[in-house]
């Protein structure tokens, strides 16, 4: 898994603004192929970290009602070159992470 | 130069610092399996029995075009803010979301998936109160398969 996570942080005044697209399909087991009819089975994000200077600042658990390629967007005080990353872990095991500087 | 080496150190001792924590071990799995939302509630923050707090903004379309994706930004005004949890009443599986906040932050966003028209709840624990809000999300009904 590789380049799933669209990660920017930039500062403004005293808080960071971090968003966050990663590129999952998040199947939430009820979508069925047309054709055959085959439910296609559950694949989503369960957890995700994010970190500001190597403390954690945010954990999220997901469910199956996370929409597809899930968008998160929040702000946490810091400045500009606070190192920020993210990672993130699905039910199959799958798990990438990124890290940037914020702006 | 310099800053080529520093953001270089920089890189290599978060790398050292920090194995990426992917793992938080503590997945309520229960609780994105319960089938009611106050089953979720229960079983992610203990109760169901949650008083209504007026200082939680839900900002969301009334009306969702693309019920596939639906934005909703929660605002704390508690001070203290330690977890919020989103739930979409409408849902097969209620709870769609639980963050933990440790940064002092008061406001997440999050895309959701709805399956029909529904109360969006958000419940903000703060300073060890729970305090909840709920917000009605109506799914437009045109080209629901």
């Amino acid at each position: 898994m590789a380049k799933t996570i669209q990660l920017r942080a930039w500062a403004i005044d005293d808080q960071i603004r971090i968003r966050a697209v990663i590129v999952h399909p998040m199947e939430n087991g009820r979508r069925k192929i047309r054709k055959t009819g085959k439910k296609i089975p559950p694949h989503f994000i369960r957890e995700l970290i994010v970190s500001r200077n190597g403390r954690v600042v945010l954990e999220a658990f997901w469910g199956k009602s996370v929409s597809r390629n899930p968008y998160l967007a929040f702000e946490v005080p810091g400045r500009k070159g606070d190192r920020i990353q993210l990672s993130w872990l699905d039910n199959r095991g799958n798990s990438d992470s990124a890290r940037i500087v914020a702006r | 130069m310099l800053r080529r080496n520093l953001l270089k150190a920089g890189v290599a001792t978060a790398g050292a610092m920090l194995v990426p924590r992917t793992v938080i071990g503590a997945y309520p799995v229960d609780a994105f399996l319960a089938k009611q939302p106050a089953d979720a509630l229960r079983e992610v923050l203990g109760t169901a029995d949650i008083a209504p707090g007026d200082a939680i903004e839900i900002d969301a379309p009334p009306i969702a075009s693309d019920p596939d994706l639906v934005t909703v930004r929660v605002r704390s005004g508690y001070a203290g803010t330690e977890s919020i949890t989103i739930v979409a009443s409408g849902n097969e599986s209620p709870l769609a979301a639980h963050y933990r906040l440790y940064g002092g932050q008061h406001a997440v966003t999050t895309r959701l998936r709805l399956d029909e028209t529904g109360e969006l709840l958000v419940v903000v624990k703060a300073d060890g109160q729970l305090h909840a809000a709920s917000r009605q999300l109506r799914v437009a009904n045109f080209c629901r398969a």
